[in-house]
């Protein structure tokens, strides 16, 4: 008796706290008196880690009633970690989210609405474009702050195409110039070196080259794409590999989620990374880099200022105010943006630009050229997409694969892919 | 002294047998005359309530802290759960899509039962063998079994995806080898033909665990059975069958047992090497590792919850009928 | 197994005294000591070499500066840095220090609860008779069985709501609850394979199972529980999730997530630090099992079925 009672007991006490945890979603957040604890999570590598501390620092100085604990570590296992706390009652309360999963927890009402907090005059918007609030604004709720923003680059490795004797392509080039290139680079080592990976598997690659064909990857309501555009962009790299000028599937296969490992590793001579990657990259190799926009930008462009990462608040936060007071600081002040720098990218707050900016110099500032480029001249970015798409991003991948390893025609992938989207998004 | 007392009726009751003919097992010693076994008796039901206190540990951590969580997940297994709202009970719709209309999950299942069934023999033979060789009979033995065992040291860190890549990517030492032979290797790791064998291979890698436990079964081997073996001019080789094996099959027993539930739940080394994808083309989609993208990727945890209870129910099976066949060749001593 | 197996051990039961546990002796029952073998030695360091690549690749890469680490294929350092050590020990501001620390207690204390739980209800399954006893084993076995993914969230709850989080208690506990059901089976399949008279003629001349356990099988399962210490402690020193789960304060990290905090999958990852602390931590791995295997390895099984 004694075992089944326990266990019964155990259950309920498990399934309580479930409910109890996710009863803390509406409860009333408490009214901020004395000295308050606030946890905020991040992921990052150390050099983040060490300039976040810096900046919390800064903020606690200016704030001797809020504690901030940080809970900081890598990318790997971060997800688990939150989603595992959230369902135990425990989420942290200032939350780094990254895109994929903004809408799934913004959807389920796990974050708190920031327009709460500007109406407070606890967070200002000031120096922020409508196109990047409305970037993150799910269901008419402010869910998050973009915390550093990006965009695609391409980067060449000059060294090693000059060793080659090749000519890296200039700015306005196209893709066939960049296939041109990759396979000139074959040309000359022999089939031991390419000009670029490919990157046939890559939704962030096709998100470009749909909006460069007028179209967008996917928007509110679902795909936002013909079948037409994804085939041609299948068929782009399908050419390449048929010619030998990008390397083969297992060897693009090894490089998927890190493609300019590629470069570093010597492998191929171009690739594409975010701005805010660009000088890691630089230093994690001797060869000299140039950095350029992505290919076929002209006359349409298909870039877009990308969030590279969010700031949220959680509705399981007992003190929102405190929370929103950090997420001001971090997004808002100058002082944490002359901290911060670049590092998650650029912030999207136009007055503190500056501060994060300067002192640029080497990698960092070419990339920070790029940026501004695109700030011109890039395409609007896309507003979020419906619950789901984190799902078919990797539906991309697998039917991109599939048609690398020849299992698959680009037009047959590209139908299975677009009925197994629909079905994920539906 | 208690001790002493020990060992001498060990010694008496030595003598007065050996195997009993006909029974199919092993015998190195005898059972206690009958006499002995009623104040045996007598001794055993003095302490009735000992056994759960020896137990009692075990007792409070299966029942509060494993058996709750189970039956939970049991639960959360007919129900439609993401890990952000509450669960809402869909009956044995779980199962019934894992069985009707998931080609992924059945692909995962192909590839975990070619994993199980290759891998775990190879380690447990390699580190049957090593152990035996690393047991007795060379200089430095203690250096080289632990050289052996550096490898199960490391853990299933992000390290490993990267040594890994060091070993069988494209610019790694196995295509370097291969090139002084003029060979070009392609990317073993990127391959959807030779991928899963890396990670089998990675598994017999770390056969530190299982050499570990046989070399410490190799140690309760008792010396004698060897001297006496050696005095009638047996060979190492019938020694080794008739002795050794025979005497470490309740370990032969545990290895295989668990290494064959680590199998069937392996996950970290598909995960870290293939970057969580389980790629290329599914091609070393563990079953867990479909899961745990099922669970925390996609937020279908009462998916998630199906698909461990099936693989539960598969493994206690397997299981049940290891040990019904270890009837046939585990020889116990009591 | 056959009778021909069975008369052979039998013909081998006479029971001889033997000198030290290590000699092999020869027909005449002279000593031989072990022989020189070289092509033993040479395949078996050759061998070591390939299995060890791995390692010493990252040995390589812990003294190479970041621009060389994947940028070149040689696994030598040229030149030689220490900078990964220097910036690696730091961690992020906490400090390794600290995170070898908070290991060496998690681990420390682990080693103590397993070995104390897991070889209590080991002996208590495999010698004692009770009411239930198979179906406890049934079930201690089953627990070994349901992948663990499905079960974080709830115990995070439950651990959660015991106002746990944040502390070493998930980590440690369980381990003094014996809820490793891995090593109660192991303990269990050791004790099987000792002769049985052993304890039972202890509890003939009136030992009750406390004083059977203490005096005969501890020192009997010397092996099994340097196993259990040996794995338990690797195991828990390696873990990543649950310390992950569990402990939100840096300053409580332990060694994996201080490693893991070097690496940004999406942005920059500090690979050469990453490496440095990596070949550290394998140093307290390393010491632990050099000592352990000294109890391995220990003929203490043997004598005392000699006595």
């Amino acid at each position: 008796m004694f075992t089944r009672r326990k266990t019964l007991t155990i259950a309920g006490v498990a399934a309580a706290a479930l409910v109890i945890g996710l009863a803390g979603c509406s409860s009333e957040p408490a009214a901020e008196e004395g000295p308050v604890e606030i946890r905020f999570t991040w992921w990052g590598g150390d050099a983040r880690h060490e300039l976040t501390n810096a900046a919390l620092d800064a903020f606690e100085a200016a704030n001797d009633d809020i504690t901030v604990v940080r809970d900081f570590g890598g990318f790997d296992g971060y997800l688990d970690k939150i989603t595992t706390q959230y369902a135990g009652g425990n989420s942290p309360d200032v939350i780094q989210l990254y895109n994929e999963v903004l809408v799934e927890f913004a959807d389920r009402g796990q974050l708190y609405d920031l327009n709460k907090a500007v109406d407070e005059d606890l967070l200002s918007l000031e120096g922020w474009p409508q196109d990047v609030v409305d970037m993150t604004t799910v269901g008419g709720e402010l869910s998050a702050l973009t915390f550093g923003s990006t965009t695609h680059a391409y980067f060449f490795d000059e060294t090693k195409s000059a060793e080659f004797g090749v000519e890296t392509p200039a700015e306005g080039y196209t893709w066939d110039d960049l296939g041109a290139y990759s396979a000139a680079i074959a040309k000359a080592s022999d089939g031991k070196v390419w000009g670029t990976t490919d990157l046939s598997h890559s939704y962030q690659i096709f998100e470009v080259w749909a909006k460069q064909h007028g179209e967008e990857f996917l928007t509110a309501d679902g795909i936002g794409f013909t079948q037409e555009t994804l085939e041609s962009f299948w068929q782009y790299w399908a050419d390449l590999r048929d010619a030998g000028a990008v390397p083969s599937p297992d060897v693009s296969t090894e490089y998927l989620g890190t493609p300019y490992d590629a470069v570093v590793q010597g492998v191929v001579t171009s690739t594409f990374l975010f701005t805010n990657q660009f000088q890691s990259v630089a230093d994690s190799t001797p060869s000299e880099l140039s950095i350029s926009r992505m290919p076929g930008e002209s006359p349409d462009p298909g870039q877009y200022l990308r969030s590279a990462m969010n700031l949220t608040v959680s509705s399981q936060s007992k003190h929102p105010e405190a929370a929103a007071r950090l997420v001001d600081f971090l997004l808002n002040s100058e002082e944490a943006n002359e901290i911060l720098g670049t590092d998650r990218g650029f912030p999207s707050n136009a007055n503190v630009f500056g501060p994060a900016t300067t002192g640029l110099e080497g990698p960092s500032a070419e990339a920070a050229d790029i940026f501004e480029a695109v700030r011109a001249d890039g395409s609007p970015a896309p507003v979020p997409a419906p619950i789901g798409s984190a799902a078919v991003n990797t539906l991309f991948s697998e039917y991109a694969q599939q048609v690398q390893f020849g299992q698959l025609s680009v037009s047959e992938a590209a139908t299975q892919f677009l009925a197994a989207a629909e079905s994920e998004l539906g | 002294m208690k001790s002493n007392a020990t060992t001498s009726e060990r010694a008496t009751s030595a003598g007065d047998g050996g195997a009993r003919p006909g029974r199919g097992r092993v015998r190195a010693s005898s059972r206690p005359a009958p006499a002995r076994s009623v104040s045996l008796r007598r001794a055993v039901r003095r302490n009735k309530i000992a056994p759960y206190l020896f137990l009692l540990p075990w007792l409070i951590g299966f029942f509060v802290i494993t058996l709750g969580p189970m039956l939970y997940s049991f639960y959360l297994s007919f129900t439609d759960f993401n890990l952000l709202g509450s669960a809402e009970w869909v009956g044995i719709d779980n199962y019934i899509e894992l069985f009707t209309s998931d080609p992924k999950y059945l692909e995962s299942v192909r590839v975990t039962l070619v994993y199980v069934f290759v891998s775990v023999p190879l380690q447990l033979a390699f580190a049957l063998l090593l152990a035996v060789l690393l047991n007795r009979g060379l200089r430095g033995l203690a250096i080289y079994r632990s050289i052996y065992y550096l490898p199960s040291l490391i853990g299933a860190s992000v390290a490993i995806a990267v040594l890994w890549r060091q070993m069988f990517g494209r610019n790694g030492l196995v295509n370097q080898v291969l090139d002084w032979f003029g060979i070009v290797g392609e990317s073993w790791i990127g391959n959807p033909d030779t991928a899963l064998g890396t990670l089998i291979i990675l598994n017999v890698w770390t056969f530190g665990s299982p050499m570990v436990i046989f070399l410490a079964a190799l140690r309760q081997v008792p010396e004698y059975l060897y001297e006496a073996a050696a005095v009638d001019g047996v060979s190492k080789w019938r020694a080794f069958w008739h002795i050794t094996l025979p005497m470490l099959t309740p370990v032969v027993l545990f290895n295989l047992v668990l290494q064959l539930i680590g199998a069937f739940q392996a996950f970290t080394p598909a995960y870290v090497v293939s970057g969580g994808t389980g790629g290329p083309v599914n091609s070393t989609l563990f079953y867990t590792l479909y899961l745990y993208q099922k669970g925390f990727a996609n937020f279908e945890m009462g998916y998630a919850s199906a698909m461990a209870w099936v693989l539960f129910f598969f493994i206690a099976i397997v299981t049940a009928v290891n040990f019904w066949l270890s009837k046939y060749w585990v020889h116990y001593d009591d | 197994m056959t009778t021909e197996t069975a008369a052979l051990i039998t013909a081998t039961g006479r029971r001889r005294r033997s000198g030290t546990g290590r000699a092999r002796r020869n027909a005449d029952g002279s000593i031989r000591p072990p022989r020189p073998r070289p092509l033993a030695h040479l395949m078996l360091v050759g061998f070591g070499l390939l299995m060890l690549y791995p390692l010493i690749w990252m040995l390589g890469a812990s003294f190479k500066e970041s621009e060389f680490i994947f940028s070149e294929v040689n696994p030598f350092p040229n030149p030689v840095t220490f900078d990964n050590y220097r910036q690696g020990w730091q961690g992020s501001g906490v400090g390794f220090g600290t995170y070898f620390l908070n290991s060496t207690i998690v681990s420390g204390l682990s080693v103590v609860g397993n070995m104390f739980a897991c070889s209590l209800a080991g002996y208590a399954f495999a010698r004692l008779e009770f009411r239930g006893r198979k179906f406890f084993f049934a079930a201690m076995l089953a627990t070994l069985m349901l992948p663990t993914h499905v079960l974080l969230v709830p115990q995070y709850i439950l651990f959660s709501n015991l106002g746990w989080v944040n502390s070493f208690l998930p980590l440690v506990v369980p381990k003094f609850l014996a809820v490793d059901a891995f090593f109660i089976f192991l303990m269990v399949q050791f004790l099987r394979g000792l002769p049985r008279e052993l304890d039972q003629a202890a509890m003939i001349d009136g030992a009750g199972p406390w004083q059977t356990y203490w005096r005969i099988i501890l020192p009997l399962t010397l092996p099994a529980l340097a196993t259990t210490a040996i794995f338990t402690f690797i195991w828990t020193w390696n873990d990543f999730l649950t310390p992950l789960l569990y402990l939100q304060d840096p300053r409580m990290y332990t060694v994996p997530l201080g490693l893991n905090a070097f690496l940004d999958a999406s942005g920059e990852s500090a690979w050469g630090p990453m490496f440095a602390m990596a070949v550290l931590s394998l140093g307290p791995l390393f010491g632990f099992f050099l000592a352990g295997q000294k109890y391995l390895t220990s003929g203490i099984a043997t004598t005392g079925l000699k006595g």
